[in-house]
């Protein structure tokens, strides 16, 4: 972990050195104002630690934990520097010394018992049938949208399909998870170790559609570089559906058509770059509205970099930030594509209605 | 004042009562609060140094009541109080060299109430500049307040250290934007100052506290003069064989009563870099890798020859200097106009006819749009120049038009000694204009880039108070300046120690900074 | 004690300049050093004194102090230090002496086709340290602000003798702007004995125009729109259909309607675009242009009585300062409220800049109208022009302050509670 940090020495002193240019777009230090939660500090200290200059304890090492890896400091980055993938190296530095979050002890483990269980849960909801251990596309249903507190999402989409793309099954494997979680720790051994399965488990499809964007970014851009060889093509849901917005359902009454503000998840927006395509599938059946931060400037719901596990409160509130212009502006209807970003929104919500996007389309069927 | 004689515990406990659990004494935030941006301290950083100046304990105010609440706490125990926006200072401002309490002001950034019809708007101070400003553009309006740090500062930071946008020729300086301010005095009573039209003899209070860098009281709400956004924005390059000619043209210019929003005169060097740079920042930029040895090496090689050639910086000026003019070195001018299109292009005609007329060249529009697309990108290179073992630091001084040209030569031929040096010269008025000189030099280590650093500034500030310039236009004193400002004040530092007798008698808000105890 | 303190004053200023006046003495020193020796004789003899210019604003010494406080007995008039001490053509700024009358001043600079620019007619008929010193809103024009932003340099003498300079720049942040103690201060905590202030060159182009409009709101509104939209008049004047008539600049104006008056000065081609603006402003509301003549007739007639036979002193002026978006309900409730008490008043609106501007009226002095309108003023949100209205924790702290400055308490405090 030391050399794949000590190969971030530029870009580490970069952060460190910078006048702190990227601070304003960081959801973190935006719900949480500590100084030390900025961006740059965040980088400072992974810098300093590095270095050798602070220990390797807790009290500095906290900070690491403070990013949700949304990516907006990249944005606003004129170096397009990445403080979220570097500060995931850093905590995999910590974990190796100890001085990792007290949260995520043993989350190799815990990960492991929640994967079993998740793919347990997924046999449970999901009817033999529709699942296929071979189908040419494979529907990959994320960890949150399995788990949902308040489930329906995956139903919706399964009905939603059925109508599409009939052809389309839900992934049948041992592996639900893209392993994010183990990324997002830092803990590279065993995120290379289960995504190595992961990847194994999808050889047989040649196309997989996930309701995660996290996974999809994964796949698409971290497993490569990881080595790691992704057979099939990978695509987020909307982007598979984008091909058939035409056959979509469709509210054309405008009292039918309410008003409904579109969420970017960080991983399908600024990662991924899909904006326009939830934005035309969701024009199908409701009025589109925008919050003043939208597309590349979305603000983060806070469900991403385990921040919902290391800092809870942190995360509540940026989840509450990100809602507080719905209740401004009186739109109370908010549609996102990310059930990740579903489940952060709704802990917040407090009377608004957090919809998930395949689930609004298909109660148009 | 006396030494703190409590303990940080007990201090904890009576800051507890007020904020509950928004104190920290935690050593990570205890080291992110230890500097702001002043470069001497990004020396140290550089160095292994990881906490400057620490507090004692951090506490973080949602509301004008807690905020007096804790400085009336720390009156009595004259235990010192800095207030920290943002930290985006490079003067050492911001920066609790006494220790004691930071008094983080962001969980205070409301919009508070903004009126479209009065073109009047109140922010809470703890609001960052570019949300200040996405809060006014949502609804069609502008405060038209663009620092270059815009991003990275507050409301509150802009008021305490008199801050000057990128297009104050058009709308003001902060001092013209402010209406009212909500402050909460060194004795902890919340008052109200400014708001035209005062009856009432004596001070202009508002206009007091402007500037006053957080050492008379701790401003916490301002009511500001806000525009509708601009209907166009018109910008233009132009060329001019000189400074002293560029000069000249601005100078016209704002005598014949045109309001340009930027009018920005590169000097022949700074010129040069601005027009051969590429995209800067950003370019070269390739998929994470591991650096190769051939690439550690090559980098090390040419941070080296730079480091090099900057510990001779007196002779390297010297030969750019003669250097530019045979390669045809000139000067450019950004020039735009934004606002009511009528207007606007009404003020164009006559600008162009005065700088023809002066001898320059239009350059088309080509130059105005670079530069506003990148005109935040140059903030960046400060990253690099540190990564590279050298340091950069901007020094920005003002003047009546006539001593404007000699200030120029004069703190230039100060600072070529130990720097490469180049400057731009914006923020015109009628009757003169700022200077902001750019310098980059480096040293073997630490103490040699500390002594280099302390001799360019040393060498600067004197030459700007011997041609007759201020000392600072935008950037304030802090700390760095503050061993000039009896020669620039005078007697006015009496007054000033009087305003701090008035404003803060236990002398806790910010010690140590702007020539106060 | 008084011959005495004859005595010693003449020494300082000169027999010939010092004047006996009611219970006080007039000095007029001739230099600044001769200011620090004034001071140093009221320090010594404990006399309060209150530097003073053309006395266009000041009250008369009796009337002026806060009750149970000492009144002046040295009234120092600036007006033998008259020097013009550098006029800098290069960056349009002029170094006087405070004495120095405005209207001379201004007529020194015209001749040279400079000016102090289009200032309130009042402005000139004080001192240069008068205009600066004095608090009084409505001493702006939207062009250029209010008259102390022309301020760019100022000399003070303190209580204690010694000289405060503030070197003229067009702007610094080397901490607070110290001279924001002293302008609009009226010498409680020195006396200004020189100031640098901007200057402009004499217009390009000057044009008046003239509108009339339903009311005297949509004439504000026109106005502010203009201004709103970037246009920056010299001087804009609104009165109602009744006044204008009263005024003799009614042509064209209906009884029940309202007169808005402009002087746009500047380079002539965006001189002509801001009357375009002012003319949208005003078309957009209804209203109807009336040419030049209404507005060169108002220009023309400047610091002369409203209308020929008033008694000047017979009447209150009554000056509030409103932001402008309130200045029309402060005009209307100061006209209900005194016509309501049968009394009848003349009144019109003026000196705005983007901070807000002044409604004037015009009505026979008696106590009960006095207290009438100020009242309904204040109601509307206005601002009297000689209301106190300071936060308590700032009044303390200018009690410091001046305990600082002037332990003695010398410098006349004024109306200071």
């Amino acid at each position: 972990m030391s050399a794949l940090l000590d190969a971030e020495a530029k870009w580490l002193d970069y952060c460190t050195y910078c006048p702190k240019l990227c601070r304003q777009a960081c959801p973190v230090s935006n719900a949480l104002p500590r100084e030390a939660l900025i961006p740059q500090q965040k980088m400072e200290s992974a810098n300093l630690l590095r270095k050798g200059h602070l220990p390797w304890q807790l009290d500095y090492t906290e900070v690491l934990y403070g990013c949700t890896g949304c990516g907006a400091c990249t944005k606003a980055c004129a170096w397009e520097n990445e403080p979220s993938r570097i500060l995931m190296l850093a905590r995999g530095a910590a974990e190796e010394r100890r001085a990792g979050h007290p949260t995520l002890e043993r989350l190799d483990a815990r990960f492991r018992a929640r994967a079993d269980r998740l793919t347990s849960r997924l046999r449970e909801r999901v009817p033999a049938q529709r699942r296929a251990d071979e189908a040419r596309v494979a529907l990959h249903p994320g960890c949150d949208t399995i788990d949902a507190a308040a489930p329906g999402d995956l139903e919706a989409a399964l009905a939603l399909f059925e109508r599409i793309a009939d052809y389309v099954r839900v992934v049948d494997g041992e592996e639900p998870c893209g392993g994010y979680p183990l990324w997002a720790a830092g803990l590279l051994h065993a995120f290379r170790y289960h995504a190595r399965r992961f990847a194994e488990s999808l050889r047989k499809h040649a196309k997989v559609i996930s309701t995660c964007p996290a996974c999809v970014y994964l796949l698409r851009t971290i497993y490569p570089r990881e080595g790691i060889d992704v057979r099939p093509q990978v695509m987020h849901v909307t982007e598979f559906l984008e091909s058939f917005t035409a056959q979509l359902p469709e509210r054309t009454a405008e009292a039918a058509r309410a008003p409904a503000l579109y969420h970017d998840p960080c991983y399908l927006g600024r990662h991924l770059g899909c904006y326009d395509g939830p934005r035309r599938m969701l024009a199908r059946v409701a009025d589109v509205r925008e919050f003043s931060r939208a597309r590349a400037e979305a603000e983060c719901s806070g469900g991403g970099g385990l921040v919902p596990t290391t800092m809870p409160a942190v995360a509540q509130d940026m989840a509450r930030r990100r809602l507080r212009e719905a209740r401004e502006t009186g739109v109370s209807r908010i549609v996102t594509a990310c059930p990740t970003c579903k489940k952060q929104l709704l802990a917040a919500a407090d009377g608004l209605a957090i919809v998930d996007l395949l689930t609004l389309l298909a109660e148009a069927l | 004042m006396g030494p703190a004689v409590v303990s940080r515990k007990d201090l904890a406990r009576a800051l507890k009562d007020v904020v509950g659990g928004r104190v920290s004494q935690v050593p990570a935030d205890r080291r992110a609060y230890a500097r702001d941006l002043w470069p001497r301290t990004i020396l140290a950083l550089r160095d292994g140094e990881t906490a400057p100046y620490p507090p004692d304990l951090i506490v973080w105010p949602e509301t004008t009541d807690e905020v007096a609440a804790i400085i009336k706490l720390a009156a009595q125990r004259r235990i010192p109080v800095t207030p920290f926006g943002a930290g985006s200072g490079v003067c050492g401002g911001a920066a609790p060299t006494r220790g004691g309490i930071v008094l983080d002001l962001k969980r205070m950034s409301r919009a508070v109430s903004i009126d479209a019809d009065a073109l009047e708007a109140t922010f809470e101070c703890g609001i960052l500049g570019d949300h200040l400003e996405h809060e006014l553009a949502r609804r069609g309006l502008t405060l038209g307040h663009f620092p270059s740090s815009i991003m990275c500062s507050t409301l509150g930071g802009w008021l305490a250290a008199r801050s000057a946008g990128q297009l104050s020729t058009k709308y003001g300086k902060i001092e013209d934007l402010a209406l009212a301010l909500e402050v909460v005095t060194g004795a902890g009573e919340v008052c109200v100052a400014g708001r035209e039209p005062r009856g009432a003899p004596g001070p202009d209070w508002a206009q007091l506290f402007i500037g006053s860098e957080g050492t008379l009281g701790v401003i916490t709400r301002a009511t500001l003069r806000v525009r509708p956004a601009p209907e166009v924005r018109l910008l233009r390059g132009w060329e001019f064989p000189r400074v002293a000619v560029g000069c000249e043209a601005i100078r016209r210019l704002l005598q014949r009563g045109l309001r340009p929003a930027v009018v920005r005169l590169y000097d022949e060097l700074d010129s040069f870099l601005h027009r051969s740079s590429s995209k800067g920042a950003g370019d070269g930029k390739s998929a994470p890798h591991a650096p190769t040895d051939l690439e550690l090496r090559v980098e090390g090689a040419k941070k080296w020859l730079l480091r090099s050639a900057l510990a001779y910086a007196g002779p390297l000026n010297s030969a750019l200097g003669a250097l530019l003019p045979r390669i045809g070195g000139t000067c450019l001018l950004i020039l735009g106009f934004e606002g009511d299109r009528e207007l606007c292009e009404s003020e164009v005609r006559v600008a162009q006819g005065e700088l023809e007329r002066v001898g320059g060249k239009d350059l088309g529009e080509g130059p105005g749009l670079r530069w506003f697309d990148s005109r935040y990108k140059i903030s960046f290179q400060q990253s690099k120049v540190f990564e590279n073992g050298a340091f950069v630091d901007t020094m920005e001084v003002a003047a009546t038009w006539d001593r404007v040209l000699d200030l120029y030569a004069a703190v230039r031929a100060a600072v070529a000694r130990n720097a490469l040096v180049m400057a731009h010269f914006s923020h015109a008025y009628p009757e003169g204009c700022s200077i902001y000189f750019t310098f980059v030099s480096a040293g073997r280590d630490r103490a040699d880039a500390e002594r280099r650093y302390d001799a360019i500034w040393r060498a600067g500030m004197t030459a700007t108070l011997a041609a007759g310039g201020v000392l600072s236009h935008h950037h304030g004193i802090g700390m760095s300046k503050q061993k000039y400002l009896p020669e620039e004040l005078g007697a006015g530092m009496d007054l000033l120690r009087a305003l701090k007798q008035a404003l803060d008698p236990a002398g806790i808000l910010n010690p140590g900074k702007l020539g106060l105890p | 004690m008084t011959v005495a303190l004859a005595r010693a004053l003449s020494e300082a200023v000169g027999p010939g300049h010092v004047t006996r006046e009611g219970k006080s003495y007039t000095v007029q020193p001739g230099a600044p050093p001769e200011v620090a020796h004034v001071l140093a004789i009221a320090r010594e003899r404990k006399v309060p004194v209150m530097p003073v210019g053309a006395r266009t604003h000041a009250q008369s010494p009796d009337g002026a102090a806060a009750p149970g406080k000492p009144k002046p007995e040295i009234l120092l008039d600036t007006r033998r230090m008259t020097n013009l001490l550098h006029l800098d053509e290069l960056s349009l700024v002029v170094h006087a002496q405070a004495g120095i009358e405005v209207r001379a001043l201004e007529a020194t600079l015209n001749e040279r086709g400079l000016t102090l620019g289009d200032f309130p007619a009042e402005t000139y008929r004080s001192t240069l340290g008068g205009i600066l010193a004095a608090r009084a809103p409505g001493r702006a024009t939207s062009r250029l602000g209010p008259i102390e932003s022309t301020c760019i340099g100022l000399s003070v003498v303190l209580a204690d003798g010694r000289t405060v300079h503030i070197k003229a720049a067009p702007r610094r942040a080397t901490g607070p702007d110290l001279m924001r103690l002293f302008l609009g201060g009226e010498g409680i905590l020195g006396v200004i004995t020189a100031a640098v202030v901007r200057i402009q060159r004499l217009p390009d182009a000057r044009i008046f125009a003239a509108h009339a409009l339903s009311s005297v709101d949509a004439a504000l509104d026109a106005a502010r729109q203009a201004m709103r939209r970037g246009a920056r008049p010299a001087a804009v004047r609104i009165y109602d259909g009744a006044d204008a008539h009263a005024s003799g600049l009614g042509t064209g104006v209906d009884a029940a309607g309202a007169l808005l008056l402009a002087s746009l000065t500047g380079a002539s081609a965006i001189v002509d675009a801001e009357a375009r603006v002012l003319e949208a402003a005003a078309h957009e509301r209804g209203g109807t242009a009336l040419g030049a003549a209404p507005a060169e007739k108002w220009w023309s007639s400047r610091g002369a009585p409203a209308s020929p036979g008033e008694q000047p002193h017979a009447e209150a002026r009554f000056q509030v300062a409103a932001p402008l978006g309130q200045l029309a309900a402060v005009y209307r409730g100061v006209r209900a409220s005194l016509l309501a008490a049968g009394v009848p008043c003349r009144a019109y609106l003026a000196h705005f800049h983007e901070g807000g501007g002044c409604a004037y009226f015009a009505f026979a002095r008696a106590e009960a109208s006095d207290a009438v309108a100020r009242e309904s003023a204040v109601a509307a949100g206005g601002r009297p022009a000689d209301e106190l209205g300071v936060d308590a924790p700032l009044q303390a702290a200018l009690r410091t302050l001046k305990q600082e400055l002037d332990p003695q308490g010398i410098l006349f405090e004024g109306r200071l509670a």
